[in-house]
């Protein structure tokens, strides 16, 4: 990775491959945003986010302080997300004139979600950027707990919350490195050492939950609390430690050293049965083309097999005959008045069509409706159903059952042919919005006039 | 220690666990409800005893109850998560079906149940392939669900595509059976005449992405997944720790008879290749 000396010009798209052409900016501002991403990225882990984290914030904040464009910052994190390939090179004698390979390793220090700009610390960035800010080894990490104490009993409670907070950070992330070593069936370096050095690290473990212990029970005692609390009122309200906020850390800290004890136990006991049901990339794009092979049997259709598929994995919604008012939360729309706007100047003169709804949608459709009808009867359904007329929302079912009602407004002329209207058969409508209507349908359709066919009709035809 | 159990509080939580599938006591982004915060208050409240017996009341309606801490991505800073999962037994009753789900999704009154479950599959695996395959990411790795992302424009195109080159196989797809004879002794592929059908062979695009809209919606109201922040103009969805736990719950009962036989005979080599290679670590401790 060469941010320093990378071709790259202020204002540049973001999207170009990074280069390891000369010269760049010479003034050393890409590898300082990269750093200071790293930071930032760290300090919102800290936080509690082992999310991905969207950088707008950050890219908002840094770009002017340098004079970059945003899109600078988005190239400087898309070439921290790049993988890239380490090679470890020695000579193998002093008089040798060239480097042997001894090991690759191919890595970034940012992930990035596939979309948009959110990124998270890999391991490997978390080391880099850890290193520089006080990062242990895991192995180190009863002896990094023991300046809790150290830092408790000399009085240095400000030190101790933000040792508390490292402390608490290192152990997510080794508890999350755990994770992803149980979650992939794939030997990886990480799982490699958990099964190298499982009793180390299991000693590790206890010895930090002993320290924890220790300060635990030094914060019980009558002298420390006078202590703490004493310093605490002298504080400016946020550098003040109370007693109750260390007990909180080192809670915390228990909360997540049992986590990961829980899950290095999995670990270890899932690599030694080696029985768990790990499985590899699943080719979900073949298994979708492969759906067209799959026929019916004489025991089973294709549907019911899908369904019992579907069974434990599908979406379950609730299934009641009777609804509770919660679940209509959000299913149905509150019609909110307006206030009705005075009415706009208007030049004398110039006059002001007012056209009302429905004749707007009969102007629309009607040719169309014309043709359906020559086609054959049109029902509510069918309108519903046909994409040329628009039916994403509801706001013409009323012009549809007006029309279907009353379809004399659609103008039709021709004295050979009249239109008849009347119900059909009991019908269930699932309309888009997710509502069920059930009624008889509603037909009209052309017949020479003197005609006794047609539908059922109530009233007079037209 | 136990004492009287209280029932009021169990049957609360299980009311709302059914209802929504997921108790958060916090969110990382936005508010969570105070229904959800009250039930998460609950249950982080609950002696062991009480813990027992409310496992065992779902354990009989065949769910299970996955607690998640913020050792976990995407949860927020001391903050819990619960998720209701479906163990692989399906259990007349319940409060909770795919009944609901298939009536949403048909998109005319006069759809056949089947057609909207070929329509639900075929989408609903392009949209694994999505979260999983194109991220490299194994259905056990639970903990990524926070990587995959779901674009709305990105799954129509891909449905489109993929129907339009299944569609160029022509015959090979409708039909199944020996080459000769005539097409009745040979069998008639369900799925393939369902998708590939449509007006002069096409499936209308409008039709696709009504489908994608209704699924996304069934999906997002099932809590398996959420929508995301993004562009103006665009729909992303991220899969929920829920959905991602259910689907690695599930896999052994269900996804995987749909694996491709000679897939799951390449992961077997594979798998025995790896436990014997050379430098294979001994056995812990």
């Amino acid at each position: 990775m060469d941010a320093h000396d990378c071709a790259r010009q202020v204002g540049a798209p973001q999207v170009i491959a990074p280069s390891e052409q000369r010269p760049g900016l010479d003034s050393g501002v890409f590898p300082t945003v990269a750093w200071r991403l790293l930071e930032w990225l760290r300090d919102r882990e800290t936080e509690g986010a082992l999310d991905y984290t969207d950088i707008t914030p950050f890219v908002d904040d840094i770009a002017p302080l340098f004079g970059l464009a945003a899109t600078d910052v988005q190239y400087i994190a898309t070439l921290l997300a790049t993988p890239t390939l380490l090679r470890y090179a020695d000579r193998p004698d002093a008089e040798a004139s060239t480097f042997q390979v001894k090991s690759t390793s191919d890595t970034a220090l940012l992930d990035k979600q596939r979309r948009g700009h959110a990124y998270r610390l890999t391991r490997v960035g978390r080391e880099a950027i850890g290193f520089a800010g006080g990062y242990f080894k895991w192995i180190h990490a009863s002896a990094e707990a023991q300046k809790l104490l150290i830092d408790l009993r000399n009085g240095e409670y400000l030190s101790f919350r933000s040792m508390a907070q490292r402390l608490i950070t290192r152990i997510r992330s080794e508890s999350l490195e755990v994770l992803r070593a149980i979650e992939r069936p794939e030997v990886d370096e990480m799982r490699t050492i958990y099964l190298r050095d499982a009793k180390k690290f299991t000693a590790t473990i206890t010895e930090v939950r002993k320290v924890l212990d220790d300060v635990q029970n030094e914060l019980l005692r009558p002298e420390v609390r006078e202590d703490i609390d004493s310093w605490s009122a002298g504080q400016r309200a946020e550098d003040a430690v109370t007693v109750s906020d260390m007990n909180e850390l080192i809670r915390i800290a228990f909360s997540a050293l049992r986590t990961l004890q829980m899950r290095l136990s999995t670990f270890t006991v899932d690599v030694q049965k080696r029985d768990r049901a790990l499985v590899g990339l699943i080719r979900f794009d073949s298994i979708a083309k492969g759906l067209f092979m799959l026929p019916d049997t004489d025991v089973r259709s294709a549907a019911d097999y899908l369904a019992g598929v579907l069974a434990g994995a599908g979406p379950l919604l609730p299934d009641l005959v009777a609804f509770a008012p919660a679940q209509l939360e959000r299913t149905i729309k509150i019609q909110r008045r307006h206030e009705k706007k005075p009415p706009g100047f208007r030049r004398i003169g110039v006059p002001v069509v007012v056209k009302d709804r429905l004749d707007t949608f009969v102007e629309r459709n009607r040719a169309l409706l014309l043709d359906m009808l020559g086609e054959g009867p049109v029902s509510l359904t069918k309108l519903m159903e046909d994409d040329r007329i628009d039916f994403q929302d509801l706001q013409y079912m009323a012009e549809a059952a007006s029309l279907l009602v009353s379809p004399l407004i659609m103008l039709h002329d021709d004295p050979k042919m009249r239109i008849r209207i009347g119900l059909g058969d009991w019908t269930t409508w699932t309309l888009p919005d997710g509502w069920e209507m059930s009624g008889r349908e509603l037909i009209m359709r052309y017949e020479p006039p003197g005609s006794k066919d047609g539908v059922k009709s109530k009233g007079r035809a037209a | 220690m136990s004492g009287l159990i209280d029932y009021e509080r169990l049957g609360r939580v299980s009311d709302l666990l059914k209802r929504q599938r997921i108790i958060r006591s916090a969110a990382q982004e936005g508010r969570v409800r105070d229904i959800e915060i009250e039930a998460s208050e609950i249950l982080r409240s609950l002696r062991d005893d009480e813990r027992e017996a409310l496992d065992a009341l779902l354990r009989g309606g065949g769910w299970e109850l996955q607690e998640y801490d913020d050792a976990m991505p995407g949860v927020a800073s001391r903050a819990r998560v619960w998720v209701l999962i479906r163990d692989a037994e399906t259990r007349e009753g319940s409060p909770l079906s795919l009944e609901p789900a298939w009536l949403r999704l048909a998109l005319r009154s006069n759809e056949t149940r089947a057609t909207t479950i070929y329509w639900f599959m075929f989408i609903w695996l392009q949209t694994l392939s999505f979260l999983y395959e194109r991220i490299n990411r194994p259905v056990s790795a639970v903990s990524e669900y926070v990587s995959g992302i779901i674009d709305r424009d990105e799954l129509e195109e891909r449905i489109q595509e993929r129907l339009d080159e299944i569609r160029a196989l022509g015959d090979r797809v409708m039909v199944a059976g020996p080459q000769e004879g005539d097409a009745t002794e040979r069998q008639r592929l369900p799925i393939a005449q369902t998708l590939l059908a449509g007006e002069d062979g096409h499936t209308r695009a409008s039709d696709i992405r009504r489908r994608v809209g209704a699924f996304l919606k069934v999906m997002e109201d099932g809590f398996m997944i959420e929508r995301i922040a993004s562009d103006a103009g665009s729909e992303r969805y991220r899969q929920t720790l829920l959905g991602a736990v259910q689907i690695n719950q599930s896999y052994s009962s269900g996804l995987i008879h749909l694996v491709p036989v000679e897939q799951t005979l390449a992961e077997m080599d594979r798998r025995l290749a790896a436990e014997t290679a050379p430098g294979d670590t001994a056995d812990a401790a």
